[in-house]
């Protein structure tokens, strides 16, 4: 009976008037945490029925609250994360679908390549909002004009390093995985094969993980044990030449001019490096009492005006297409950039099985960096990884 | 001797009444509990109420409406939810927490394919589609469009727990039962022992609530696979209009032999318990309990708050813990309700402990006896140099002659006070191959740099340092405060006999400082087994997977693979251990026994 | 009384105190090179003066975070911690160390139990129990519940060890005068405890007052955020404000500071002393 009354009184809450409040979870800070607040102020303003009230999470904690609360009815209505955890939310039925509130077919608005990392088997899941993958970042007090081969960057690189001093001509989280896949990928090598399969021992991937091995062994152009850390302290020093890394590294710079360039082509093959990429998008949640109202409050985040908003305060590389047109962002020094670089990416394979691979991986490569075979350790990565997939019961 | 008996018979019957009434209603709470604030009586539903909101103008689409909560209504059914959506959005969608079905693209071109293939008269009819794969819930989704309205209704009811409610335990079966129970519980009264009785009901508890909630989860699927049929059945029926009716009608009988079924079950536990309970009364346990809560009430009552206040926090994530080890949960199970989940007994094996401790290699870095080797030789090392640089600058610190002993003291609390995540941090970036301090140091001695965190010892000592660096200041509060039980008169005494510093030690410092140390010490020692952010946050757990801990290894099972099911085994392990450690040192130092007894 | 030994023996005590600290407050330095300087964490040369001293880092945090906020919240969290932790730990722990009764050695392995079982898989557990059956989801009494409950085992452990080592003679002599078991508690056991009562009470303090991940788990308002969170919302997933972070660092551990030196007088004063019979 209460039900009843409850269910009608929210149906007409609804489709009439009311205020309904959507919450937003969010994990950003500085620049982007500035953007969010001024996108959320903005639709509060011009929105009488519908609010949305924010809430910054540390970036720690986003997933087990997100994976602890939303199951219980407590979580938020909509939250800000990158498409790489979607499948595994999909399978915990923690995020909803959207299909239903698309009413015409908006993936043509995005940059190539931004709506496909939010579908999972077939249906879409969130709304794009920004483009992240790394990019060649270069102190222009040391480096005048960019590299555009693996070969110049290595020249370039070894002129300006002197070990002794603690100069380096490249900086980067070399023993990385998720930085090395840029060299992995232009190889052309792969994680998964077409049947979500994993084949890290690939020819392609060993010959990228001998490339890394050559960079700080043979070249030695890397300084050793390279933390993100390590590389804001070197390149706010001047004492890297180049950097390669995110957008989120800008907001790390402290005294020191730069310019971002793409990511070299790699001499070897003669094709250009192929750097992850990850799509953040504004996602719903499965329990969200109000999704109607959530999806009017998703559908404003990626709005032109809320857009142009995360590319000039937040310095996002955004989703949406239109604004790289507006002056602002045409004539800035990095976001074409980083739109370029990102057409130039590959998503980051969003499926469950993703999450086993990191762990091998990052031991893989830091392995070989340090000298170890590098066909060796792929295939001691790859038998590691196909145990843990069989356990888990990806693969029979 | 007679009076004696008339009080246990008087017990006895006291608590069999309580148990039959609390525990009866509890467990079946229990079951109903998610259920209970969202089922409605239907008589009472005011349709007029429905009809208003649903679509005034269209009356039509309420006559069939109608029909369906009269429908089910007389079949004694309760509808929790409805929504409504027009044909392409969702207009709304009431509680969804209820639902727990969740429409998909693939659902929805599914719905579409059907109406697409039937004519529009069983379109405007009845049922089109029932839940897919990916109904988590226990909850069963119908979905009809309405006659003559393109207006698509959800009608979402479920029946495992309605027909669990009205079951009654029969009691003949019942009395026969327990007494059965009581005889064995009786005969086996020998061999058991007292602890193994708390033990054992608890088990019960647990076993019953498990048991009971298997049946719903029984009745539920079989109720699934019979839906489903029943969707075919329908859909053959091309010419009738109102289909609702037989299958209703078929529904109370299909589920006849699963009530049977279940009370059956519902009184075998019942009567487990109730036949644990008339020994537990007879054979004067319950009074001696009874009679020791009476007579050292004074220290009950000291201590209940505080056990109360642990207990309800830990026995509950204990429980859970406990449970999930001994299955494979995992991601995909994540959506489902926990109770029905943990009542499937097919769930459960000992697929993961087995896994974990079968291969024995001290030499293969992902081996669960090489990490477990290493915990213990890390918890060993760290515990020992915790108390001993702890202890040794507390007896410098304690003496009154040393000048500045407030500054140094301060100075030296510093790393506890410092929050631990940006320290370790730093504490990382000072064995940095080229840039840290420590090859700096190094250096200065001639020494070549050292790349700490690409061997094994290395990145070990790396770890070491840090962990000790943070966790000595804790154990030299803790001797501080101890050394101040110590009277001076007691050195002073101990110098008159003429020992020397050494001996005035072992004399009279340590037996003093042991009562105080010793819980230290052995939460100490399960703390740094359980230490995760060091780890972590210093070596990564690097060089290949070869500084991890138990502890590091259970949460990359869980958050790195999804495999929570497995992780928690490895916690049950952990427990076990640091158990059967905790026991032991109990036993041996008598921690809980002070000097002066 | 003062021999060469004796004075050689002084200066070697100095010189390994003086070690010790030096090598205890080098990673501290760093903090406050830090935080006094820059954003890195990190830095080549190895000197310990910030290369461009400025108080940046500790503006940022003053005036563009609510730091003002998070320093109240953790306040009434660890202060109520402090208070309820106390009052049920030393109760328990004398009714352990002073009574017999049944159980009583079981309860004290029970409450080390509690500790034993790896932390890692209860945040779900803990969130139903917080949210669904004390329905204390987003209220900083959640976190004071979970908090002061952690810190209990440890407290009634560390409580019991020092009320052993008060001479029982002491309450015979006071039951011989006719004092009741509560009055002997509050009036003598309590104040002879006063260093051990307040080192748990500055340990149940640094629970709440450094706990981060059910914090950040179970509030859901930016205005109710604690200290820690405040801190972990400086570091993202590739990046961190380390200048703020550090700075917040160093205001976070002044109360903890603060706290101990206001301590200390009980931990030097030798309060039993004159009362003990051996």
């Amino acid at each position: 009976m209460k039900r009843t009354i409850l269910f009608c009184l929210l149906f007409i809450a609804v489709l009439l008037t009311a205020q309904t409040e959507v919450t937003l979870w969010h994990s950003y800070r500085g620049n982007e945490k500035d953007a969010i607040m001024q996108v959320v102020d903005n639709f509060n303003k011009a929105n009488s029925e519908v609010k949305i009230k924010a809430l910054g999470i540390p970036y720690d904690a986003f997933p087990d609250k997100i994976t602890a609360a939303i199951p219980r009815g407590k979580g938020p209505d909509i939250f800000i994360f990158a498409h790489d955890r979607i499948g595994g939310w999909v399978e915990a039925g923690i995020i909803e679908p959207i299909d239903f509130y698309l009413e015409e077919d908006i993936s043509g608005n995005f940059v190539e390549g931004a709506w496909k990392p939010m579908q999972y088997k077939s249906s879409m899941y969130g709304l794009p909002m920004s483009l992240k993958s790394i990019i060649l970042f270069y102190n222009t007090n040391i480096i005048k004009t960019p590299p555009k081969t693996t070969d110049e960057m290595i020249a370039m690189a070894k002129k300006h390093t002197d070990s002794a001093n603690g100069k380096y001509g490249l900086v980067y989280e070399i023993a990385n995985f998720y930085y090395h896949a840029c060299w992995l990928q232009g190889f052309g090598g792969n994680i998964f094969n077409d049947k979500d399969i994993p084949v890290l021992n690939s020819p392609e991937n060993i010959r990228s993980f001998q490339f890394a091995q050559d960079l700080f062994l043979k070249e030695k152009i890397v300084p050793p044990e390279v933390s993100n850390v390590l590389v804001t302290t070197l390149f706010n020093e001047g004492k890297a030449g180049m950097v390669i890394s995110g957008p989120w590294f800008r907001g790390e710079i402290e005294g020191v001019p730069y310019e971002v360039e793409l990511l070299p082509v790699i001499s070897e093959i003669n094709k250009p490096a192929i750097p992850f990429m990850s799509s953040e998008g504004v996602l719903m949640s499965a329990k969200s009492k109000n999704k109607g109202a959530s999806f009017e409050a998703m559908k404003y985040l990626i709005s032109k005006e809320a857009a142009f908003i995360f590319a000039t305060v937040g310095n996002q590389p955004v989703a949406l297409k239109s604004v790289y047109e507006r002056p602002e962002v045409k004539n800035d020094k990095y976001l074409p950039k980083f739109k370029a670089q990102i057409m130039n990416s590959r998503p980051m394979p969003s499926i469950p099985q993703m999450t086993s691979v990191w762990s091998p991986a990052s031991t893989a490569i830091n392995a070989a960096v340090n000298g170890s075979d590098p066909k060796q350790t792929l295939d001691e990565a790859q038998s590691k990884v196909m145990r843990t997939l069989k356990a888990a019961g990806y693969i029979k | 001797m007679k009076r004696h008996k008339i009080q246990r018979m008087i017990a006895l019957a006291v608590v069999l009444m309580l148990f039959y009434l609390l525990v009866g209603k509890l467990l079946s709470n229990s079951l109903h509990q998610q259920n209970i604030h969202y089922t409605q009586d239907l008589a009472e539903t005011d349709i007029q109420t429905i009809e208003a909101v649903y679509n005034p103008q269209q009356e039509s689409s309420f006559a069939n409406l109608q029909a369906v909560l009269k429908i089910l209504l007389a079949n004694n059914q309760d509808i929790n939810t409805m929504a409504v959506v027009n044909e392409r959005n969702f207009v709304a969608h009431s509680d969804v927490n209820m639902i727990g079905e969740r429409i998909t693209k693939e659902i929805f071109d599914r719905q579409r394919e059907i109406e697409q293939n039937y004519d529009p008269q069983i379109q405007n009819s009845n049922f089109i589609w029932k839940g897919s794969e990916n109904d988590k819930g226990s909850y069963t989704l119908y979905r009809g469009i309405f006659a003559g309205t393109n207006m698509i209704g959800f009608v979402v009811y479920d029946i495992q727990y309605q027909t669990l409610m009205p079951m009654k335990a029969n009691k003949i079966p019942l009395i026969l039962f327990t007494m059965l129970f009581f005889v064995i519980a009786l005969l086996l009264d020998k061999y058991i022992k007292r602890l193994s009785v708390y033990l054992s009901l608890g088990l019960f508890i647990i076993l019953v609530v498990l048991i009971n909630s298997n049946i719903a989860y029984q009745l539920e699927n079989n109720h699934k696979l019979w839906m489903q049929s029943q969707v075919q059945y329908q859909l053959d029926l091309q010419n009738q209009t109102s289909l609702l009716l037989p299958a209703l009608d078929l529904l109370t009988t299909e589920w006849q032999p699963l009530i049977r079924g279940a009370i059956k079950t519902w009184n075998i536990t019942l009567s487990i318990i109730g036949g644990l309970l008339i020994w537990f009364v007879l054979s004067g346990l319950f009074e001696k309990m009874l009679a020791s809560l009476i007579r050292y009430r004074l220290a009950y009552s000291y201590i209940t708050p505080a056990m109360l206040g642990v207990f309800l926090l830990v026995f509950f994530p204990f429980v859970y813990g406990f449970l999930i080890g001994f299955t494979n949960y995992g991601l995909n199970d994540f959506g489902g309700s926990l109770l029905e989940y943990f009542g499937n007994l097919k769930n459960y094996s000992f697929g993961n402990l087995i896994d974990i401790l079968k291969t024995i290699n001290f030499t293969d870095p992902h081996n669960f006896y090489y990490t477990l080797v290493h915990t213990i030789l890390w918890t060993v090392i760290n515990v020992s140099l915790h108390v001993s640089i702890g202890v040794m600058l507390a007896l410098i610190l304690n003496n009154p002659q040393l000048k500045g002993r407030t500054i140094f003291r301060v100075l030296l609390i510093l790393p506890w006070a410092i929050p631990s995540y940006i320290t370790a941090l730093i504490w990382r970036g000072m064995f940095h191959k080229q840039f840290g301090a420590v090859n700096g140091l190094l250096e200065l001695f001639g020494i070549e740099p050292i790349s700490w965190f690409t061997q094994v010892h290395t990145a070990f000592l790396a770890n070491l340092a840090t962990n000790v660096w943070l966790g000595f200041p804790f154990m030299m509060i803790i001797a501080l405060g101890a050394l101040q039980s110590i009277p001076r008169e007691l050195y002073e005494a101990s110098a008159i006999d003429g020992s020397s510093r050494w001996q005035s030690f072992w004399n009279v410092t340590f037996p003093l400082l042991k009562p105080a140390m010793v819980p230290a010490i052995i939460l100490g020692t399960i703390w740094t087994f359980n230490q995760f952010n060091v780890i972590y946050l210093v070596s990564g757990g690097g060089p290949d997977g070869a500084t991890e801990l138990l502890i590091t290894d259970a949460y990359k099972i869980a958050f790195e693979q999804y495999r929570y099911g497995y992780a928690a085994a490895y916690c049950i392990v952990i427990f076990l251990l640091l158990f059967t450690y905790g026991f032991w040192t109990n036993r041996i130092t008598k921690a809980s026994e002070g000097v002066y007894e | 009384m003062i021999s060469s030994n004796s004075k050689s023996r002084t200066i070697v005590t100095y010189v390994i105190l003086i070690l010790v600290t030096l090598i205890t407050i080098y990673p501290v330095l760093w903090v406050l090179k830090v935080a006094f300087g820059g954003k890195s964490l990190m830095s080549t040369n190895l000197s310990l003066i910030p290369d461009n001293f400025n108080l940046d880092n500790f503006r940022a945090v003053f005036y563009d975070k609510p730091f003002v906020i998070w320093l109240r919240n953790s306040i009434i969290v660890s202060f109520v911690t402090v208070l309820s932790s106390l009052f049920l730990a030393t109760t328990a722990a004398y009714a352990f160390s002073r009574f017999k009764f049944p159980g009583q050695k079981k309860g004290m392995l029970a409450l080390l139990v509690t500790q034993m079982f790896p932390g890692v898989l209860m945040i779900i557990p803990q969130f139903i129990l917080i949210s669904e059956i004390l329905h204390l989801y987003g209220s900083l009494w959640g976190l004071v519940i979970i908090y002061s409950t952690t810190a209990l085992p440890f407290s009634i452990w560390i409580l019991k060890g020092y009320f052993d080592t008060i001479p029982i003679s002491l309450e015979e002599s006071a039951t011989i005068d006719g004092a009741s078991k509560s009055r002997i508690f509050w009036e003598i056991i309590l104040p002879l405890s006063k260093p051990s009562i307040a080192i748990t009470g500055l340990f149940s303090f640094m629970t709440a007052w450094n706990e981060f991940i059910l914090a950040a788990t179970f509030l859901d308002s930016e205005s109710k955020y604690t200290l820690p969170i405040g801190l972990r919302q400086m570091v993202g997933e590739f990046g961190a404000e380390w200048g703020n972070f550090a700075a917040s660092s160093l205001l976070v551990a002044i109360p903890v500071v603060v706290m101990f030196m206001a301590f200390q007088k009980f931990l030097v004063s030798g309060l039993t002393a004159g009362g003990v019979k051996g």
